[in-house]
């Protein structure tokens, strides 16, 4: 895709003509603007490690010229930006934004091609192998961090919040993959569950809590999420254990002060890797 | 010249929600850095895959996911190889993967030291093959007790994909065991192998 991108000084002009005459076709200046902004959104996708082809480009420009030209243009008020500067955020958001999307539909796609589909069966690869290798590249990466993200969780030095992380771990892993036996096959498995299985697992989690609170008896299985919901003397046996740490809901949407502190964490990781590989 | 783009910065970098004058002054300096500086646009890249990471029910996802590593790595494997060319070599080493004979491990280097341990990866049809690793100061090295696996073909692959070399098992007179030689790029602490 070869535009023309006019300068900023270019649009700025037009816009200003625009704004001091309200009979002033706006034509001109959608026709500068266009494939300004073409150029930023085709530029941001490509930049964040997206592969998008040009009707993705033509499709988030369209969004952007709708909002600059819809509302953009009466909202904006600037004393130093020009109306292209402007225009320029609008169209990285909406790309950004895209980018997001587009990240949550590939992580949804967990039922990864086989090989043989791609190469010989499926056109998929010989069509668009830029996309199909962008696509497994970031798995990969996201695999990767997810890896680093759970040793990070398992790992919490708090006792209650080790307790909590590897008993959502178990319980996930229960519950959507209620046939898996190993948890040491997998190359995620960490030094931690290293050589356990589901049940080893959840047997050496049971005897941890049980030493750690000798007045109760606790046993894996479906039974697990019921005793914890179980009264005991003035309290909950959940509220024994973790105190105010477990909630069921954090259970199913995890707390997000627990996330929020594991996302700081590997953002200041990746940071510190990304600036020693520079150096 | 402006300096890269700090952590502060780069959560900046990617909110879409403010539309101030500051933050379009702001971002238009900033883009171009980021422009010409891959480090910065790496930094960005990674940042969004952080967040993704980080989403409310994205551990479950990230379980399943995990689950089919393997699968995902093989894909890179074959594309890879798809891409170095088309001689007899690869081609024979690509049907190999296609079908599965091939033993995968995974090496694994410890945080601490330079321990290694190695992790058994699929089970395939070729035969059991024992081997230790030793780091050397290119890469790896892998050696073979069985004399009869000089001659097989392997791939390593490293850093998280973007490394894939194939190389043949070799037979060391002065060892006097078979080995093969993997070279790695920077620190690295994860490599993938498939012995064909």
């Amino acid at each position: 895709m070869s535009y023309y991108t006019p300068s900023g000084q270019e649009i700025e002009e037009e816009y200003l003509a625009v704004k001091a005459d309200a009979d002033r076709d706006q034509g001109h200046l959608y026709e500068l603007l266009w494939p300004y902004v073409a150029h930023i959104v085709a530029k941001t996708i490509r930049m964040l490690g997206v592969y998008a082809d040009e009707s993705i480009v033509e499709d988030l420009t369209q969004e952007t010229m709708l909002a600059v030209m819809k509302t953009g243009m009466e909202q904006f008020e600037a004393k130093q930006a020009l109306f292209s500067t402007y225009c320029g955020v609008i169209a990285k958001n909406k790309s950004v934004d895209w980018i997001r999307k587009q990240h949550r539909r590939w992580v949804n796609e967990v039922e990864i091609s086989e090989p043989e589909s791609i190469f010989d069966n499926g056109a998929d690869f010989y069509n668009n192998p830029e996309e199909v290798i962008l696509r497994e590249e970031y798995r990969l990466s996201y695999i990767d961090r997810s890896k680093k993200f759970l040793r990070m969780f398992i790992e919490l030095p708090e006792r209650p919040q080790k307790l909590v992380s590897c008993c959502y771990t178990l319980i996930l892993f229960q519950r959507y993959h209620p046939m898996s036996k190993q948890l040491s096959s997998p190359a995620w498995s960490y030094e931690q569950l290293e050589g356990c299985t589901v049940e080893k697992g959840a047997d050496r989690f049971m005897k941890e809590i049980n030493e750690w609170i000798p007045y109760l008896e606790l046993y894996w299985g479906d039974e697990f999420l019921d005793e914890m919901d179980q009264p005991y003397e003035h309290s909950y046996v959940r509220d024994i254990i973790f105190s105010e740490l477990y909630r069921i809901k954090d259970f199913e949407n995890w707390s997000i002060r627990i996330r929020m502190k594991l996302k700081k964490q590997m953002a200041q990781q990746e940071y510190r890797t990304c600036m020693s590989e520079l150096s | 010249m402006r300096q890269h783009l700090t952590q502060e910065e780069i959560i900046k970098y990617m909110d879409t929600t403010d539309l101030s004058e500051e933050y379009a002054l702001w971002l238009e300096e900033a883009q171009t850095h980021v422009d010409d500086c891959v480090l910065c646009q790496e930094q960005l890249r990674r940042f969004l895959t952080i967040e993704h990471v980080c989403e409310a029910d994205m551990l479950t996802q990230s379980i399943a996911w995990m689950e089919k590593e393997s699968d995902v790595r093989r894909n890179m494997v074959l594309f890879r190889l798809e891409m170095l060319g088309q001689n007899e070599r690869i081609q024979r080493v690509r049907q190999a993967m296609l079908q599965g004979q091939f033993a995968e491990y995974v090496i694994r280097q410890s945080q601490i030291g330079r321990r290694k341990s190695i992790f058994r990866g699929s089970d395939t049809d070729t035969p059991e093959q024992t081997f230790c690793v030793e780091y050397t100061d290119t890469g790896i090295r892998m050696k073979f007790d069985n004399p009869a696996m000089t001659g097989h073909e392997l791939i390593c692959e490293s850093d998280n994909a973007q490394n894939i070399q194939l190389c043949k098992i070799v037979w060391n007179e002065e060892i006097g065991v078979a080995i093969a030689d993997a070279e790695g790029i920077g620190d690295m602490s994860e490599y993938h192998i498939y012995i064909l």
